[in-house]
């Protein structure tokens, strides 16, 4: 198994303002799929994300990352963990907007401690993959909402990440540049990346071929 | 991962720029102004240590000849025999000599130089009434100065040293007529008189030729029955008390002014007003000699009345102390959060993009730190120019360094409590 949550539980807060927001949650993603989790709004799909990524440590319960235990690890090991092998694209893009488009996609390699000719090189192929090479010192505000995603999409695959979690990618895009998003993350997916999508879009889920369906903290369908 | 974003440090100040600059600002003048205060109260602090030093526990008294009017005339003119004056210096001497007390001549007269003398020595020109301190006298100008006649044990329970020169030898107690007298005198006179110098003087109507053997150091002090206060003996000159080999009318004269002084005593008032009436009695019984407890009311005794004063001096710069303190805090912790507050997307982004909480606590610290040593090189810098001394500086690198921990602490806190994982579904 690639990952695997047992017994998942998240609780916000604490006393009156008490939210549970995953109950006994388990899961497992195998190396290559491609997920996608639908649900209504509330139930658990951002937390479960948060968990995915190691960045909420869950109140209870099991997270192992290919064998490894995650619970165990504390913040710097953390911070290198979703460093080496976690890329995120968010619903907002999650750019920093008073950076040009190279800084941006460059940030993880600087945690990385990559050399600069190194960077320089792997921002330019992945943003050439993007086909965003005409906008690498543009600033976010400049750049069309699809544009945004796709400068996201190139700073979360340019480490290599095993795991990109994204959640509602499409949720701010047309549907035109949605399908283009989706588009290129089926070939992210087809070229090995294994994927974790959160998504509203029924069409777009069925990009996945694994398709969870939760409620409640819980997951009521899997297939 | 160990280093720090400097980059990201410099690109936060310089986004602050104004809030970067006014908080340096505030920091630095904090800073001097905390070094100042402190060597300001380390002065005032080695003021009282000396005090406390000189005078210790101790108490004095003050003592003035207190002889009736007929007892007076039959001391001067009386006796054709000189036995009275005989006595009287018999009873001077005996009082010098005591073990159980400390009786020292400290007595202010004016003492007359020929010519202008500068304002700041003439009498009065503390109390800015130095008018009548010049005078013409057959064509020629005449000054009035401040002087003090003291017999040895002045310079002991005074704690009074010699800056340059000599002090008075066994020698310079004794009196002959004509004698050229050596003089002692204040720092400010440095200025304008040398070692060997000699002045044409009047002392209590009698002219003489005074040569000048010696400069006292900077901060010295006496207590003065005139001001019952401590007196800077700057712009005073020192005169010794004679034992005479005449029976002139000035040695007369100037025995007798040479009872007047101050009496360092362990025992009580009554006690010691007791003993000195019994040696008096010895000599003559209707002599008299006043005896004053300056510490009957608290508030005149100078020495408890300087201690309180410096003591709350000192108490006073602690709570300044810390009220700079809390108010550098609160200015860093109001600004530093907000900008944290700023940058919490950026942090966000930050931490999906890698980073760990100890990078972001490392980049709002290296803000922190920056401001703290920036401020801290200014103020050192200008305490350095102004002569401020080590302890001012050292004070303020420990507030810098008590600063800086707090910030830490509340710094980490706040990162701890700012969720920055909700950066994901934070939306909806
Ligand atoms: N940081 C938080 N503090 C408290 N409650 C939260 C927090 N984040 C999410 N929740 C709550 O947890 C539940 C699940 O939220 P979320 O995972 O964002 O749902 P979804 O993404 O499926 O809409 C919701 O009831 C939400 O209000
Ligand atoms: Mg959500």
């Amino acid at each position: 198994m690639f990952l695997t949550l047992e017994e998942i539980n998240v609780i916000y807060g604490k006393k009156e303002g008490r939210v549970h927001a995953l109950k006994d949650l388990c899961l497992g993603i195998e190396e290559g799929e491609f997920v996608t989790i639908m649900g209504k709004s509330g139930c658990g799909k951002s937390t479960l994300l948060n968990v995915l990524g190691a960045i909420r440590k869950p109140t209870k319960g099991i997270y192992k990352f290919k064998g490894k235990d995650i619970g165990e690890m504390r913040d710097a090991g953390l911070a290198k963990f979703r460093n080496k092998n976690l890329g995120f694209v968010l619903q907002n893009f999650a750019l920093l907007n008073d950076r040009s488009v190279y800084d941006n996609v460059s940030l993880p390699l600087k945690y990385m401690k990559t050399g600069a000719k190194e960077q320089r090189k792997r921002v330019g192929a992945i943003l050439k993959e993007m086909d965003l090479l005409n906008k690498i010192s543009k600033y976010p505000s400049e750049l069309s909402g699809g544009q945004k995603q796709r400068v996201a999409l190139a700073r979360a695959l340019v480490t290599k990440p095993k795991l990109l979690l994204a959640d509602e990618p499409t949720g701010s895009l047309d549907e035109e540049t949605g399908i283009q998003i989706m588009e290129l993350l089926r070939e992210i997916n087809e070229e090995g990346t294994t994927i974790v999508m959160v998504t509203h879009d029924k069409e777009f889920a069925n990009y996945g071929n694994h398709l969870i369906t939760m409620k409640d903290g819980r997951i009521i369908k899997e297939e | 991962m160990k280093m720090i974003h400097w980059e990201h440090i410099i690109e936060i100040g310089l986004k602050n720029a104004v809030m970067f600059s006014m908080l340096l600002i505030l920091i630095t003048i904090n800073f001097s102004l905390t070094g100042n205060i402190a060597k300001k109260n380390e002065e005032s602090q080695k003021v009282e240590n000396n005090y406390k030093s000189t005078y210790g526990e101790t108490t004095f008294y003050w003592m003035t000849e207190a002889l009736k009017d007929q007892e007076y005339y039959n001391y001067m003119e009386g006796d054709s025999n000189g036995s009275s004056y005989k006595k009287m210096t018999d009873l001077l001497n005996e009082l010098w000599n005591e073990k159980s007390f400390q009786f020292y001549t400290c007595n202010n007269q004016t003492l007359i130089l020929k010519g202008k003398m500068k304002d700041i020595f003439l009498e009065g020109y503390e109390d800015g009434d130095f008018s009548d301190a010049v005078k013409t006298e057959n064509g020629k100008d005449i000054s009035m100065v401040k002087s003090v006649q003291v017999s040895s044990g002045f310079f002991d329970c005074n704690n009074i040293q010699i800056n340059s020169g000599r002090a008075f030898s066994k020698e310079d107690y004794l009196y002959t007529e004509g004698k050229t007298i050596p003089v002692i005198m204040g720092k400010a006179y440095k200025d304008y008189y040398k070692i060997g110098d000699i002045l044409d003087a009047n002392f209590i109507m009698e002219d003489m030729k005074m040569e000048v053997v010696g400069f006292l150091e900077d901060k010295s002090f006496f207590l003065s029955y005139f001001e019952n206060d401590f007196v800077s003996l700057e712009r005073y000159i020192l005169i010794p008390a004679w034992n005479f080999s005449d029976k002139s009318e000035f040695s007369k004269m100037a025995t007798l002014t040479q009872l007047n002084g101050n009496i360092k005593a362990n025992q009580g008032y009554e006690e010691l007003s007791e003993q000195i009436n019994n040696i008096v009695k010895k000599y003559n019984s209707k002599w008299q000699m006043n005896i004053e407890d300056p510490n009957s009311d608290s508030g005149t005794n100078v020495v408890k009345k300087y201690q309180k004063m410096t003591s709350q001096v000192s108490n006073q710069f602690n709570i300044l102390v810390i009220l700079i303190m809390i108010f550098i805090v609160i200015s860093l912790v109001i600004n530093i959060f907000s900008i944290l507050e700023k940058y919490k997307y950026n942090f966000s982004v930050e931490l999906l993009c890698g980073a760990g909480f100890w990078d972001i606590y490392k980049e709002s610290m290296g803000f922190t730190i920056s401001l703290i040593l920036l401020g801290n090189l200014g103020s050192t810098l200008y305490l350095f120019i102004n002569d401020s001394g080590k302890n001012s500086i050292i004070l303020v690198d420990i507030l810098s360094i008590v600063i800086v921990a707090i910030m830490a602490v509340a710094s980490y806190i706040h990162i701890k409590r700012m969720n920055l994982g909700d950066i994901i579904g934070g939306e909806e």
